[in-house]
């Protein structure tokens, strides 16, 4: 590997001007945009893949669970009251359990697509235990993710004064609950990026499972309740999905139409 | 014919027709960048098939600020360069090794011209190569490259003049190349 040269003043004339589709009245000019129209020729001369090949990307491709497609019938909102619940929350948090089964790993190294197990929620107890988590580096879904690191979130200590915080953020929760004594509505915990979903995650999942069903409201995702959650403003539901590999993703589901708010792979 | 948008907001409710023409209508897009960004076929494929297997698993967080092909771009530069970063860390041929096959009469010119492009682009460090071929091959502007390689437009500019300069270099007795530059009154 060469480290490029400086900047020549002709060279970066000519690429500007090459790039703008102009040529120049100046003969060094000019022929330095000849030199870059023929290096562009040469790197677009490029073999295109063999049939094999390309049948090969494409079938590869298909044969990758696809999560949305498998998910997606199952985010629409459970009609209120559809669900009786002693947690009265609006919104709640949500894990879900899913598998999938990619043949070969993504650019970014993780196998987990479609949602496929659940795990249905316990009955909670009405006591949280404190509970803190610090998330490193995380592998976030998708290209050129970037990873955030040090959010710190502190789970509730109890059910009835329950106050969920992420350093990144000024929102409040309650997320358990009990039958016999419903607690005050929850307000959402608020993360606004992937590690503090997973920060908030793991502060709730050193709790007990939070509910015994899903409050009315929630998107009709397998898996258990762990609290509200407000993202980028949007008051939403946190579900967690396993793969077959036992990779496990975080959602976060906008509680007024399902849709995604944020994923976050879970080291 | 279908749209990108179309075929994307298909294929995410799960209509497998249209993700099928999607990948068939990008994978050689996506192939050519993984080709001219890695160098040689192996590496290409494995890389294409990592970016377009990331692509299906990321259709639904593709937000459509950008438009399908510049986050497919995006992916596929991705894909490369963590393929760049694990060659890195194992032993292989220097790119000084990679026969330019220039000169060999039993090489056709345009797989010698192949053969000395891979080499001179190997000679860039990745993120200039990134950029040059996003432009050169791809035909993103500034802006788009900006966006897929997460930098300022500024440095994408710098990085396009400073990388042809250097592709320049490595192509000057490129036999076209000699001929334009003997013609050349300068």
């Amino acid at each position: 590997m060469t480290e490029p040269p400086d900047p020549d003043p002709i060279l970066e004339q000519a690429s500007d001007l090459f790039d703008e589709g102009r040529t120049s009245a100046d003969p060094a000019v000019e022929a330095r945009i000849a030199e870059l129209a023929l290096a562009r020729a040469l790197i677009r001369d490029v073999a295109p893949p063999s049939d094999a090949v390309r049948e090969r990307l494409v079938s590869a491709a298909l044969a990758t669970p696809h999560l949305v497609s498998t998910r997606r019938p199952a985010r629409r909102p459970v009609a209120i009251g559809a669900l009786v619940t002693a947690a009265a929350a609006a919104v709640a948090v949500v894990v879900v359990l899913g598998r999938s089964s990619n043949p070969a790993p993504s650019a970014s190294g993780h196998r987990d697509a479609s949602v496929v197990s659940t795990a249905a929620p316990t009955p909670g107890a009405a006591r949280a235990p404190a509970a803190s988590a610090s998330a490193g580096a995380i592998p976030i879904e998708g290209p050129a993710a970037s990873a955030n690191a040090g959010v710190t979130v502190t789970a509730p200590t109890t059910a009835s004064a329950a106050t969920t915080t992420a350093s990144a953020s000024s929102g409040g929760a309650g997320p358990l609950a009990t039958a016999a004594a419903p607690p005050p509505a929850p307000s959402p915990a608020t993360a606004s990026s992937p590690s503090e979903i997973l920060a908030l995650y793991r502060a709730l999942a050193a709790a007990p499972r939070p509910t015994a069903a899903p409050p009315p409201g929630t998107c009709a995702v397998d898996g258990a309740f762990y609290g509200p959650v407000r993202y980028g403003g949007v008051i939403g539901q946190l579900w967690l999905v396993t793969n077959g590999s036992g990779g496990r993703r975080l959602e976060v589901l906008a509680t007024a139409d399902c849709r995604s708010l944020g994923e976050v792979e879970v080291p | 014919v279908a749209l990108d948008d179309d075929l994307v907001r298909a294929a995410r409710v799960g209509d497998r027709a249209a993700l099928e023409q999607l990948l068939r209508r990008h994978v050689d897009r996506v192939h050519a960048l993984a080709r001219r960004l890695l160098g040689n076929e192996a590496d290409a494929d494995d890389a294409a098939q990592e970016a377009l297997i990331a692509v299906v698993r990321g259709l639904d967080r593709f937000d459509g600020r950008s438009s399908f092909t510049t986050w497919l771009y995006r992916v596929t530069t991705n894909a490369c360069l963590d393929e760049l970063r694990r060659r890195s860390r194992r032993p292989g041929p220097l790119a000084e090794d990679v026969d330019h096959g220039r000169h060999d009469p039993m090489l056709s010119d345009g797989i010698a011209d192949r053969a000395e492009i891979d080499a001179a682009l190997a000679t860039l460090p990745p993120e200039f190569r990134a950029a040059v071929v996003l432009r050169d091959l791809c035909d993103l502007d500034y802006a788009e490259i900006a966006a897929v390689l997460g930098i300022p437009a500024g440095t994408v500019r710098s990085r396009i003049a400073r990388g042809r300069a250097l592709l320049a270099r490595r192509l000057g007795n490129h036999p076209d190349l000699t001929r334009r530059q003997s013609d050349d009154p300068s």
